[in-house]
Parts: structure tokens; sequence; C-alpha cells
């Protein structure tokens, strides 16, 4: 199948043709499922569903290597069981950490895998710390030491040995085919050779992570990826799908983090690996001010700061040996931190002082599913309010401190469940039986619902080809998107906080940005991809923007404060959203959805 | 801005850049190049790829950055990593089969 570019209306014309922008070919590939994001979930999910005999395709817009958060690699498993411990101790430790704003049956189905995942990731090469008795080494209750530093090459290497996956690398997925509130398949843009890639399956899986580089963040624009998530991850997996119209949960539950100063690591190497605690100026330990849950402890920092008691560090006695050993686990997880450690060693000229000390600063806010608790709206087996449809790791809502361990967890949840509706029949290849050889170009008779969302989503990439060169780039209004977040929905420089009317202000100056991106030209597969992405930004900011105005309270008072409402309001229940022609409508949900009366129908 | 191309070490390969997990690095005349510095991660996915130690991963001035550089040299599983300034080098080695060499 291939798209004419489109032809000037007139030969004669005097003004210069606009040039095919990339080659609009189209490769279709067709599979029983499309997994969208080669980070831990997708992968999981695709070597899963490959070994129950189904054939996958699995779209990536880097390098399945060392995509998504692991890139730089993780030196602990966050989320698992320790001895003595069960799975609905980590349900309620996640609940609490949420302020209740947390789906207790998801939880709890993941909380039920993080083990045996864990004894996966050894499976496939991870070294994991023991202790003398061989046992996991605990650095607490939930989190075991690992040597992760090449985590994710393990789990690239084992997602190639699946013949039944074919990876499909650089590309940009950009939209969920639906017709009826079904799923078809996956398009986007292979930013390489400027092909169309239909990915086309009766059941899709989006892994795409959360969506980082919605506010300003803490650097200069010079280093702004030097951020703590994958600066890469933007949000898109959510974008597709309100534009496909699917429920989505929680975003205003924004996830501030507590990082190192300037580097943005995590602290938690520090916290848990040499006991460090945090000071304020005045050497006065605060962390407990108002509580434990990671928003409480937020607070506690910030509140530092607007008295004057700041800057506040992270501090430990740390003799040589667990110093080299901190240096060590940093480079398996955030590189810049040990050499963070090792300019001030410099600046000190060999004199090595018997504490670690670092600064330590909040985020920019971020939008995920990992952490805190915003993404799709799911089911206990991870469909969406899509058929056909699944989310999972941090692009799905409802199931706060997921990790690695939760991440893969709900990937064996969901392709489990897609392999036993093949499995029964209930779900079918389209028109073309399943066994078509992989990899190969087809041009088929395509069904009508089909062809008509093809149609939609071709003409939706094409279009920014069309247009005459534009004053503006992506890249200016990614900032100028950034700096309204910031401003007006309660980024860094607000202080966190926003009211009613600042909100109001946001979506006015946001949705003129995305009037703006409408006149952008693409000449290239980059400035295309450039142009898609901060499309994808804006449609998850107004989201981010209505939730937050909706929720009529300040539940997580060290994520944001809504000045209007700064008490809490537990009628509200779970903030969702779907985008209709209208915009965004917010729909109220109960804390125990979908016939959960209470705790005990877990 | 985070990572640098050494030009006298790199040989155009390939091999860093089919690792960035912002697909943000290019063959320029045969030799690896940064296309936009200013969205790189520094997540050294690149340095740890490269075989010949042409990657150097450093601090901006607003992270507080001297011009200290990390490149690795690597050994199988084991990495060296290097950190060098005109007044300091150090070397850290790690080595991702051996749990307890943490
Ligand atoms: C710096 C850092 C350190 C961490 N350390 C730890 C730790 O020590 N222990 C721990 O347990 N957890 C840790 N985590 C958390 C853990 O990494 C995440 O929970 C986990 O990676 C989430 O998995 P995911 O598959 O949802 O997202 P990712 O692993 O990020 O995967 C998302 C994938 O989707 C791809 N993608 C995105 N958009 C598109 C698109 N439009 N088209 C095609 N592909 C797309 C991305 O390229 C990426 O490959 C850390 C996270 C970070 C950021
Ligand atoms: S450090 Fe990471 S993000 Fe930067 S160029 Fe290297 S691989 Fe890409
Ligand atoms: S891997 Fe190293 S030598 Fe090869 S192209 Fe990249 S920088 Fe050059």
């Amino acid at each position: 199948m291939t798209l004419d570019s489109k032809a000037p209306k007139d030969v004669n014309d005097a003004k210069p043709v606009c040039p095919a922008p990339f080659s609009l070919t189209t490769v279709t590939h067709r599979a029983a499922v499309v997994v969208v994001g080669g980070g831990v979930a997708g992968s999981r999910a695709a070597i899963l569903l490959a070994e129950s005999g189904l054939n996958v395709i699995l779209l990536e817009k880097a390098f399945i290597e060392r995509s998504g958060c692991l890139a730089p690699g993780v030196n602990a498993l966050n989320a698992y069981i320790g001895y003595g411990k069960t799975p609905i101790d980590y349900v309620d430790y996640a609940t609490n950490d949420a302020h209740s704003i947390a789906r207790k049956d998801l939880l709890l189905s993941m909380s039920k895998l993080l083990n045996e995942e864990a004894l996966w990731l050894e499976s496939i090469g991870l070294a994991i710390h023991k202790d003398s008795k061989g046992r996991y080494l605990e650095r607490s209750w939930r989190n075991i030491q690992v040597n992760g530093g090449d985590l994710k090459p393990l789990i690239a290497k084992a997602t190639r040995a699946q013949e039944k996956i074919l990876v499909l690398e650089q590309i940009l997925a950009t939209h969920i085919l639906t017709s009826d509130n079904k799923a078809l398949g996956v398009m986007g843009l292979n930013l390489k050779t400027g092909k169309i890639v239909e990915a086309l399956a009766p059941a899709v899986i989006i892994a795409t992570g959360g969506a980082a580089g919605l506010y300003r963040p803490a650097n200069p624009p010079e280093s702004q990826n030097r951020i703590w998530y994958s600066p890469f991850n933007v949000g898109s997996g959510l974008a597709m799908g309100l534009r496909a119209g699917a429920e989505m949960t929680t975003l205003e539950m924004r996830f501030v983090a507590l990082r190192v100063a300037d580097t943005l690591a995590p602290t938690g190497t520090l916290a848990l690996g040499v006991g460090a605690s945090q000071l304020n100026a005045k050497n006065q330990a605060y962390e407990a001010e108002f509580g434990h849950t990671t928003s409480q402890r937020v607070l506690a920092f910030r509140r530092q700061i607007q008295r004057g008691l700041g800057p506040c560090s992270l501090t430990a006695a740390c003799d040589p040996e667990s110093r080299a050993r901190i240096y060590r686990a940093y480079l398996n997880m955030c590189p810049s931190q040990t050499l963070q450690f090792l300019e001030s060693e410099r600046a000190l000229k060999g004199q090595i002082p018997d504490r670690l000390t670092t600064e330590i600063a909040a985020s920019e806010p971020l939008v995920q599913g990992g952490h805190t608790a915003g993404g799709y709206w799911v089911e206990r087996d991870r469909r969406t309010t899509i058929e056909g449809l699944w989310a999972i790791g941090d692009v799905a809502g409802g199931c706060p401190q997921k990790y690695v361990t939760g991440s893969l967890a709900e990937a064996n949840i969901a392709a489990t469940a897609i392999a036993e509706l093949f499995k029964t029949g209930s779900l079918k290849s389209l028109s073309h039986p399943e066994d078509q050889p992989l990899n190969q170009e087809l041009d088929p008779e395509l069904n009508q619902p089909l062809t008509q969302a093809l149609a939609k989503a071709h003409q939706e990439i094409t279009r920014f080809s069309q247009n005459e060169p534009s004053l503006f780039t992506a890249k200016e209004i990614t900032q100028a998107a950034r700096k309204v977040l910031d401003i007006y929905a309660g980024g860094i420089a607000a202080g966190y906080a926003y009211s009613f009317a600042s909100l109001t202000a946001a979506e006015s100056r946001l949705t003129a940005l995305m009037e703006l991106t409408e006149g952008l030209k693409a000449d290239s597969p980059q400035t295309f991809a450039a142009i898609w992405e901060v499309k994808d930004r804006l449609l998850v900011s107004l989201a981010l923007v209505a939730h937050l105005k909706a929720r009529k309270e300040t539940r997580w008072p060290g994520f944001g404060e809504y000045l209007d409402y700064p008490v809490l309001d537990d009628s509200l229940g779970f903030v969702n959203s779907r985008l209709t022609p209208k915009g965004i409508e917010i729909i109220h949900r109960p804390i125990y959805p979908n016939g959960l009366k209470s705790e005990k129908s877990l | 801005m985070s990572v640098k191309i050494i030009p006298d070490r790199c040989r155009g390969c390939g091999r860093c850049l089919t690792v960035c997990p912002g697909d943000l690095i290019a063959l320029d005349s045969s030799l690896a190049a940064i296309k936009e510095p200013e969205l790189c991660w520094g997540c050294a996915a690149c340095l740890k790829t490269c075989p010949y130690e042409a990657i150097a991963l450093y601090l901006s001035p607003a992270q507080g950055g001297r011009g200290l550089k990390l490149t690795i040299k690597k050994d199988g599983t084991t990495l060296f990593w290097k950190a060098t300034a005109p007044d300091y080098q150090t070397v850290i080695v790690t080595d991702s089969a051996k749990a307890k060499d943490y």
C-alpha cells in the first residue's frame, strides 16, 4: 500500500512544491499481539506471549538493548516481599503511601508475583546479592540488592532469543488503531526509513512508560534531559490511549522525587545503603516531621527550604569500604552521581572525609504509574476500557510502587490473560490467519473499519509534511509548554502550588500551543517525531490539568498543593478522565470499583 | 550536554549508535556524533558499549562539573571506569557477573 505525496494542484503554480518529506510507503505486519514499548514491561510480556506460542510484534522507538528507564541500570529491586512478610503487607504499604488512592485489587495481583519475577531475573543472568544462607540480601523488607548495571541488555538478549517475537526498532508508535472501541493494531513511523508501519493484531499491549519532560526541569536548557526519569518516555502511550478514547486515572497524583541535587540521582542507595539521613542547614533531622509516606517526606524537605533552613543534605558516616561500595552502586544506576562524588574528592585534593554527604533537591513533577498511580484505568488482568487493549508498567494507573519487579509482574498478568483468550478462542487474528509468515510486506484486502482507521491515522501523520515552512519549531513549543505547567500548574517555580484560576490559565495557554503545533512542518522523520512528541506532551498536559482541577482537595501535599482546597475530601474517590470531542471529560469512580465493595472482596 | 566523542579514539564502528535510549547518535564523516547534545540523558549506555574508550561522560557546569571526565575500558563483564582530569586520576572496577563484588 503506497500513499502518494500530495501532488501540487497546478503544475504551473509558481510556488515551490512541498517536497515529499519522508518515504510514504507503508509496511504492514500482522501477529497475534502487538506490544508497544520494549522496556522492562513490554519485553517481558512479549517473551511470555511467545513462550505460549503466539506471534508477537514488539515496537520500540529506540533499541531494546538499553531503551527506557533501565538504560543506566539498577542497583536494587525495589518491590519485593521480604522474609516473614506477605503480599498483603505490600498492598497495605503501597495504599498507605498513596494516601488511599490506589486499587488494592491491582496491588494484590502484582504483589503476589514480585518474588517470582525476581527469580526470573536471576534466571536470565542478573547477579543478586545473597547472605551466608544463600538468601537474597535485603536492604529493607521490600527491597533487595542487585548488580544490575547491565540488566537491560540481559532482558534484551532473552527477548531476541524468542523466534516468535519480531522486534521492530526505531519505530515511533503514534496511533492505536480502533474501531467501535476495539483495538485493531498500532501505527507508527520508522524513524530511519521514514516508512509508515502498520502492526495489526486483535490484542495490543501498551508499555511505553510514564511521561517525563512535561514540566520545566531543574537543569537549564543545555542539560534539560539530565533528569531523574527517562526523558525519552514522553507520555506517548497515554496520549495514544486518550486519542483512542481510553479512560485514564489519577494523573493528578504527580510524582515529585526527592533526589540528589544537580544529578537527580535516586537517594535510596544512600539512605538504605549506608543509612544516610537528611539534615537541614542547621544540622537538624527533619524527615519524619509530617509522616513517613513519600509525599510527606517531600513536604518535610520543601518546608525546610520555605523556612530558610535549606540547603538540605543526605549525610552518613562512611568508612572507605562503604564509600567504594556506594560509588560502584551508583555506577550501576546513575553514573553521574559517582562522578559528582569524585568531583568533590578532587576538590578536596585527596583529603577524603569520614562522612559522605550530598545536597538533595525536589524534582519537577512527572506523571507515571510506577511510583505514583497515574495512567490507564485497568481491570485486574490489566485490560483497559478499550476492547483488546492492555496497559502494563509505568503507563498503567491505580497500582503504585511497581518498580522493575512490579512492571514484570504486570507483564505476566496481562500475558497470561491474553494467552488464555487465544486458547479459548475468544481472541482470533484479523482477516488473515495468524500463521502468516512474519516480516512479510502484505497488501491484503482489509476489512472496512480497519481501512478507515488506517486512512485516518495515515492522514494524521502525513498532513504535517504538507504544511508550509513554519515560523516556530517543535522545540520552542515544548519549552513554552513546560513554562506554562511550571508557573500555572504547580511546577518548581510555583512551589508545587496551583489554584483553580492558575489551572484555567494553564488550560487556555496549552490549548493555544496545541493549535500552533498544527502549523508545524515535517520535512524528515526526525522533525515529524519532534512534532508528534510535543503534541503527545501537550495532550497529556491538558489531561493532567483537568485532573488537578477536579481533585478538589490537597491529598499529597508534598507533590502539590491546591490553594483553593487545602483540606481532604474523601468523597472524591478516583479522578478519571476520557477525551471526548468536547475535550477532557472527568469521571469520578469510587475507591472500591468493579463490585469490590470492600477490602474483604479482594 | 553530557557526553563527548573523543575523535582520536573513535573508529566509527557504529556500536554506540544502536544502544542510545534516545537514538541520539549518528555517524558523521565516519565518526560518531551526538545529534542533539542537549537531549542526552547521561545514562552512559554508549560508554559501556564503545570498545575503544572513545566516549567521555562529564557533568555540566550547572551540575557542579569542573571538567572531570569518565571513560570506560571493557574486558568481558568487567568495566574499568576511569575518571581523569589534569590534576586527578582514579579507576573504579565493576563486574556485572559478580554479585558479591558490589
Ligand atoms: C534512573 C532510574 C533508576 C531506577 N532504579 C530502579 C531500581 O534500582 N530498582 C527498581 O526496581 N526500579 C528502578 N527504577 C524503576 C524502573 O526502572 C521502572 O519502574 C521500569 O523501568 C518501568 O518499566 P516500563 O516498561 O513501564 O518502562 P520503560 O522500561 O521505561 O520502557 C518504556 C519503553 O517504551 C518505549 N517507548 C516509549 N514511547 C514509545 C513510542 N511512542 N513508540 C515506541 N516505543 C516507545 C521506550 O523507548 C522504552 O523502551 C528506576 C527508574 C529510573 C528512571
Ligand atoms: S549517555 Fe545515554 S543518552 Fe547520552 S548519548 Fe550516550 S547513550 Fe545516548
Ligand atoms: S562505539 Fe566508540 S568507536 Fe564505535 S562509533 Fe561509537 S564512539 Fe566510535
